[in-house]
């Protein structure tokens, strides 16, 4: 018994359709089964209320720093947030230094991001919720709760505070870092975000 | 008989292909949205909502956090304006406007991003601390031995890759609205032989 051409043509061809549809499912795939993306990585940070410092200006000569891709000159702080338990409070001080926030979704994304354009009496006040905890907050404020705080929805419920500042100079980097570090993440009860 | 030979074709074929060209595709760069002024590049889907699902892959395996598109743009470039690419045996100059941002930074790297960190110079500058001259544009080199003024000192061999990032930028990314002259330009001035 022998293989016919026209077989051998006909299986390659279903081996390069079903080529296509691997290729669409490993890179689909990819975000959730990676091991060291930010998401695994920070998954603990904040956890005491604080966003945690992964990475600045490292000295030349010392240890790369925790995330890579990051700037020298900007610190960077992490918080996860989980809103599974309600919303997540951010409350970002003016440090007089530039300062952005993002927030990640959990699988890739940045849904938002602002800088200390957007601070109002001295700091950032930020409210990240699911659609449901939005229509629940807005069905009972009345005018008097009404914050200045900006609310955002979050696509997914788990992600990560992102908090950057930028040192202008080396000697800004302490001040970068202790800017970054006391950006705190917490939950309306005022107990820890994660 | 046929039939299994058929499912072996297919398996051959499927597989390779399938991991192969995947892979390949998460290797480097997000290989679609990229924006391309000159010698820089710019990929304006990383920082913002849908990310397409590359750019997302490439970010979770990297480890990488992306800047949001509200809080800046990044660019990169691994090449001369002349599109050579920046090798460390090389002294360049890179001199010219950059986009309007409140406050922007140089970073001088390897391929993979990483700061050369076995340097006792200067890796990156920042707008604040740079020097410019009397028409207001600073020029920069990037060189082995130190320079006077803007210098970046260049690491021992191999490519490198600039990055440059403008934080709170107003500007809007596409190859519409940039010019080639809105990105600073980078120029070969000699090589070590």
């Amino acid at each position: 018994m022998r293989i016919r051409l026209s077989d051998i043509v006909l299986a390659t061809v279903a081996g390069l359709v079903l080529g296509a549809i691997v290729h669409v499912v490993v890179v689909l795939r990819v975000p959730s089964l990676a091991q060291k993306d930010a998401f695994s990585r920070f998954a603990l940070a904040g956890r005491n209320g604080h966003a945690e410092l992964v990475a600045a200006a490292v000295p030349a000569g010392k240890a790369a720093p925790a995330l890579p891709d990051a700037d020298p000159a900007a610190a960077t702080a992490v918080c996860a947030f989980d809103l599974t338990a309600g919303p997540v409070h951010v409350t970002a001080p003016a440090s007089g230094l530039l300062e952005t926030l993002s927030l990640h979704a959990r699988g890739g994304g940045v849904f938002y991001g602002l800088t200390d354009r957007a601070s109002l009496r001295g700091q950032i006040d930020l409210a990240i919720m699911t659609q449901a905890q939005l229509d629940e907050a807005q069905a009972d404020e009345d005018e008097e709760t009404a914050g200045g705080e900006i609310r955002v929805v979050s696509p997914s419920t788990k992600g990560l505070l992102v908090v950057r500042a930028v040192a202008a100079r080396p000697s800004l980097l302490r001040q970068a870092q202790a800017a970054v570090s006391s950006v705190t993440c917490t939950r309306e009860d005022g107990s820890e975000a994660e | 008989m046929r039939l299994v030979a058929m499912t072996f074709i297919v398996l051959a074929v499927a597989i390779p292909v399938g991991f192969g060209s995947a892979l390949w595709a998460l290797k480097g760069e997000p290989p679609v949205g990229a924006v391309r002024v000159g010698p820089w590049k710019s990929w304006p889907g990383m920082g913002s909502q849908p990310i397409d699902p590359y750019a997302r892959a490439i970010v979770a395996r990297s480890g990488a956090l992306p800047l949001g598109s509200g809080e800046g743009h990044v660019f990169v470039a691994d090449q001369d304006d002349s599109g050579a690419a920046l090798v460390a045996g090389c002294t360049y100059s890179v001199s010219g406007d950059s986009p309007a941002a409140r406050m922007w930074t140089l970073t001088l790297t390897d391929l993979g991003g990483a700061a050369i960190a076995d340097e006792q110079g200067i890796t990156h500058l920042t707008g604040a601390e740079v020097l410019r001259g009397a028409d207001g544009r600073p020029t920069i080199t990037l060189s082995r031995a130190p320079v006077p003024g803007n210098w970046l000192r260049m690491p021992a061999d191999g490519p490198v890759r600039l990055t440059l990032r403008l934080y709170d930028s107003p500007v809007s990314i596409s190859s519409r609205t940039l010019e080639v002259k809105s990105l600073p330009s980078i120029q070969k001035v000699e090589c070590r032989q």
